[in-house]
């Protein structure tokens, strides 16, 4: 069992898809205030817990956390003080991977030397966990590009299925 | 082809399709004809930006051509998504 920070992006689109669940792979997930306020508009994170047997720790980021933030990363017009807030609590908290399905955030973090993951890599991780089946999975995967609001273009779902199925036959 | 011979799924009803280009004529001054060739124009480069985004990423497509299509900017985020797409597959098997 692990750790991770996580950002709006997979709390968001794995409530959409009915597979919070697949969180419990972790012990403990932590989340910055400014993106739990973001989360709370689409979602009710206080079932969290409750849903994924997984401890969910609220963090504040105050505005000079989230200046030193901002002057780690530069100027970026495709990132916001959520997205920050994220950066700043994992190199706080010393917890290299971040859940986020945000391309600037992940660029921002690669950068950083932390390991970024995304909805699909959480299900991936949540099916070699055993907390999915892999017709599980593949249902899931499809849900994700149809049925929730993830940024990905739709032209890459039969790409990730392929791959997939991949990785399904190679472990 | 008419309107009621487009599958029932993808077609703008035809009321809310005779509004907008009641609005479109109205609030842009132009004919219905020039507002129609335009909509043709801005579906086609549409449908073409998505299908030739979908050959590049099924890698149908050498990424010269994409670029020709799309710019530089788009290939490069198409790249990006890819590569961090093959990073989660590894990764959460892995982890």
């Amino acid at each position: 069992m692990s750790a991770a920070v996580c950002d709006s992006g997979p709390l968001t689109h794995l409530w959409q898809i009915q597979q919070w669940p697949a969180f419990a792979v972790f012990s403990e997930v932590h989340v910055a205030n400014q993106v739990a306020v973001e989360v709370r508009n689409h979602v009710d994170l206080d079932q969290f817990m409750t849903m994924t047997s997984c401890q969910l720790a609220l963090h504040p980021v105050d505005q000079a956390a989230l200046e030193k933030g901002w002057n780690l990363v530069g100027s970026s017009d495709q990132l916001q003080d959520a997205d920050i807030a994220t950066l700043v609590l994992a190199l706080h908290l010393m917890l290299p991977l971040v859940l986020t399905d945000d391309l600037a955030l992940r660029r921002a973090l690669e950068e950083l030397g932390m390991m970024p993951m995304g909805s699909v890599g959480l299900l991936l991780r949540a099916c070699a966990a055993a907390l999915l089946t892999a017709e599980q999975l593949r249902q899931a995967i499809d849900d994700l590009f149809v049925h929730s609001t993830l940024y990905l273009s739709p032209v890459f779902r039969s790409f990730v299925q392929r791959e997939v199925e991949k990785a399904l036959r190679h472990r | 082809m008419s309107i009621a011979a487009i599958a029932p799924e993808i077609q703008m009803s035809a009321a809310p399709l005779s509004r907008a280009i009641s609005f479109l004529v109205e609030y842009t001054r132009q004919d219905e004809a020039t507002i129609l060739a335009n909509a043709l124009r801005s579906g086609l480069e549409l449908l073409y930006h998505q299908a030739v985004e979908q050959a590049y990423v099924d890698e149908q497509l050498p990424q010269a051509e994409a670029v020709a299509a799309l710019g530089s900017a788009r290939v490069a985020e198409l790249d990006y998504a890819k590569q961090a797409l093959l990073a989660d597959i590894e990764r959460g098997l892995r982890l």
